[in-house]
């Protein structure tokens, strides 16, 4: 890190250095006063043996202003004498106490500057955060667990000391990410130069946390500095820039802010999203976390050698260190260069050299081929016909702004009619409008949804809601009832819940939850808990990806959206024969069979997905093992 | 050179769909919804259209009923694409006017084989 002040230091330095010049050459003047003869020589302790005029009284009069100690040696020296040193000593002690007073405020103020966060920053190839919430924090640990050195500066008008002290906390343990927290407005261009932005790699620009007190959307501020950033010479240097929006409704304004295509994350439709995903599918959140964690494998666009001619599924099946997800190239039309990828493309696809490949696998892996000698095991057996995901009764405790998104997305994924109550501690009204300001008159195609105001963590309330009626049960971070920290209420609906399952004798839900703070989900699990979505923590994996790979953007749309490709969890017997000695080829086999990929497995006694197993790993299936498979979404 | 429209919402089934036949030699362009449909085949009169049924704005079903109903397109073969894969969307796209009727994931030289049916017959 390197800290410039806005004085400059150097001059005041010259001008004391012009001052010990000056008064250097006064005292020389003792030389034509009789400085060096021999009873003045003799005063001042001063060998015969210095005789060369100039020399002998520049030094003199140089250790009086540096060392006050030396007047006292001008005793029984000749009266002028005496007063030409007196007068260096004097000046000399003022030059001193000067220059200390001028180091001192010098650092004290580089030490102000630094508190306050108003240095000029001069990194290179740095992280640039602009714009503060919950978020932030989880972006910087996903950059530690890169390995890799990264500074990362982030700007924002929120409370300097609050973001240090909370920087601190999670800094604490890291040995690779340097974070220098600045205080500014991310929506001025002086500020944004002041930060180094045009020599950044990756600027994310995240919404502000909500302010109760203004009524502006959080992200308004997020667009005027999106805006800013369009006003840029970049000089060809263009750093990946990927934007937060809040509220879904933005998103166009968002687009408009910006000349150049940036990715956009819309946390409240991600999560939204995320967490009807794993209604569908039990265990999604993990499988997710796993691939986009920044753990042992993720999701990367690599070049190989020879591929020209080659099938899809061929090279599926041959690769051994990673996953063959898709392809990636770079078109160009009308003059814009595009870059495309594209999931899951059927076994015969064949590839050319121009195309890359998008894997999942280890960072630094190399893509081995590898041709297995069990490559043609042939077993024969009834396939599993699979039943895809049909929800037809939910229930959604609790509120917040995600709530109108994660009615949609039930829409969108409905094979049938869904039954869908919501419970949070709001009035009706207050239901009936918020609906009705964001359906603008459209209704729901595939749901119906009824609306209880209760409290959700109130056993008697859950008792009489009939829970074990519903298909799965998912738990909002519950912003209805301000006075409670909204990750408590969802651990105490989940303690209720628990107990409402001990009661149960048949069929429990799935249960879902959303929770701000990955230490409150760490505190649920003796519950029915089947999936946790930590929404910040999800929506910053995002964040980060995009911020390094924007190419990436279009994967996490398809995985995300309702009738695209998507990552499903489906029973092992739908593709392999249960209780019999195989390998993973063989999984990968059976799925392309059916235009799927598998990704990996999650075995029923093992806490964690296993993805990306070598084609060679065997396994022996028992019931409750599911597949991973990215696969087209079929309703049917 | 036969030109094809695909219309599609999907991004990377667009894309897919466009590089694997542009590959087979045929010219593509894409529209995104049914409206797009309607109007690109009014401006660039394709010879052939793969039309995807569950689309925004105008879907695929209500923009082939509207095209065949349409004297001036009424010529050009539609070949429905859905992923909803039950035998009654397949009655239900017929009704709607298409000449064919396919599954996505498509089957590439099943739907070539499709399409070249639909071009020379």
């Amino acid at each position: 890190m390197s800290v410039r002040t806005r004085k400059s230091p150097l001059f005041i330095l010259f001008l004391v250095f012009v001052a010990i010049g000056l008064f250097t050459l006064l005292g020389m003047s003792a030389y034509f006063f009789g400085l060096l003869e021999p009873e003045a020589l003799k005063a001042e302790g001063i060998s015969g043996d210095y005789d060369s005029g100039i020399v002998d009284s520049f030094l003199w009069s140089l250790k009086h202003i540096l060392d006050p100690g030396a007047w006292s040696e001008d005793y029984s020296a000749p009266l002028m004498i005496t007063l030409i040193g007196f007068v260096n000593t004097i000046v000399g002690l003022m030059i001193v106490g000067m220059l200390i007073g001028f180091v001192v405020n010098f650092i004290q103020n580089a030490m102000d500057e630094l508190k306050r966060g108003s240095i000029d920053v001069h990194e290179i190839d740095h992280f640039l955060i602009l714009g503060w919430n919950r978020k932030v924090l989880s972006i910087l640990t996903f950059l530690e667990a890169l390995n890799k050195r990264q500074a990362v500066v982030l700007l924002s008008n929120a409370d300097i000391d609050l973001v240090s002290e909370e920087v601190r906390h999670v800094e604490r343990n890291f040995k690779h990410v340097t974070v220098i927290p600045q205080h500014g407005s991310p929506t001025l261009a002086a500020e944004l130069e002041r930060v180094a932005i045009r020599e950044s790699s990756s600027v994310v620009l995240l919404a502000d946390e909500v302010d109760e007190s203004s009524d502006q959307s959080n992200d308004i501020p997020t667009i005027k500095s999106l805006m800013q950033l369009d006003n840029v010479a970049w000089h060809g240097r263009r750093p990946n820039i990927v934007v937060e929006v809040a509220n879904k409704e933005n998103l166009d304004l968002v687009e408009l802010a910006s000349t150049v295509s940036v990715p956009v994350v819309s946390s409240a439709d991600f999560v939204s999203k995320t967490l009807v995903q794993c209604a569908r599918y039990e265990g999604y959140a993990e499988v997710y976390s796993s691939i986009f964690a920044f753990e042992d494998n993720e999701i990367q666009i690599r070049k190989m050698d020879g591929i020209e001619g080659k099938l899809f599924g061929e090279l599926a099946e041959q690769l051994e260190s990673a996953i063959l997800l898709g392809v990636s190239w770079t078109e160009v039309k009308d003059g814009v260069e595009r870059r495309v990828a594209i999931l899951n493309p059927e076994p015969d696809y064949d590839l050319v050299e121009d195309e890359e490949l998008i894997v999942l696998g280890e960072t630094m892996s190399e893509l081995l081929e590898y041709r297995h000698e069990d490559a043609h095991e042939i077993i024969e057996f009834d396939a599993k016909p699979y039943e895809r995901p049909n929800l037809k009764k939910a229930l959604i405790l609790g509120w917040n702004d995600n709530i109108y998104q994660t009615l949609l997305e039930f829409d969108g994924h409905a094979v049938s009619q869904i039954d869908i109550s919501v419970v949070s501690g709001h009035e009706v009204g207050y239901y009936e409008t918020y609906l009705a300001e964001r359906s603008e008159g459209d209704s729901f195609k595939n749901i119906s949804a009824k609306y209880l105001q209760a409290d959700t963590a109130s056993q008697e309330v859950l008792k009489g809601l009939e829970v074990d009626s519903y298909d799965v049960v998912v738990l909002l971070a519950d912003e209805s009832h301000t006075a409670y920290d909204p990750d408590s209420r969802t651990a105490l609906t989940l303690l209720i819940l628990r107990q409402l399952k001990a009661d149960s004798e048949g069929h429990f839900p799935k249960v879902v939850a959303e929770f701000y703070d990955q230490d409150s989900q760490a505190l649920c699990v003796e519950t029915p808990l089947t999936d946790a979505v930590i929404s910040p923590e999800f929506v910053s994996m995002q964040l980060t990806h995009l911020a390094r790979e924007p190419v990436l953007a279009s994967i996490y749309r398809e995985l995300l959206s309702a009738g695209g490709i998507e990552i499903a969890l489906r029973p092992v017997e739908c593709y392999v024969p249960l209780n019999q000695d195989l390998g993973f080829l063989r999984v990968i086999q059976a799925t392309q069979s059916e235009n799927e990929i598998a990704l990996g497995v999650r075995l029923a006694n093992a806490s964690e997905p296993l993805l990306n197993p070598t084609n060679s790993t065997r396994f022996n299936f028992c019931e409750g093992d599911l597949v991973v498979v990215l696969a087209q979404q079929v309703y049917s | 050179m036969s030109k094809i429209l695909i219309v599609e919402d999907n991004e990377m089934n667009r894309d897919m769909l466009s590089r694997r036949l542009t590959r087979k030699g045929y010219e593509i362009e894409m529209a995104v919804d049914g409206q797009e449909g309607l109007d690109m085949m009014r401006s660039w009169t394709p010879d052939l259209v793969l039309m995807d049924m569950g689309l925004p704005v105008l879907d695929g079903w209500e923009a082939t009923s509207q095209a065949k109903a349409d004297t001036e397109l009424s010529s050009i073969p539609i070949i429905a694409l859905t992923a909803h894969a039950m035998e009654e969307d397949r009655q239900k796209a017929l009704a709607a006017g298409a000449d064919d009727f396919d599954t996505k994931p498509v089957n590439l030289a099943g739907l070539i084989e499709k399409i070249e049916k639909q071009l020379n017959g």
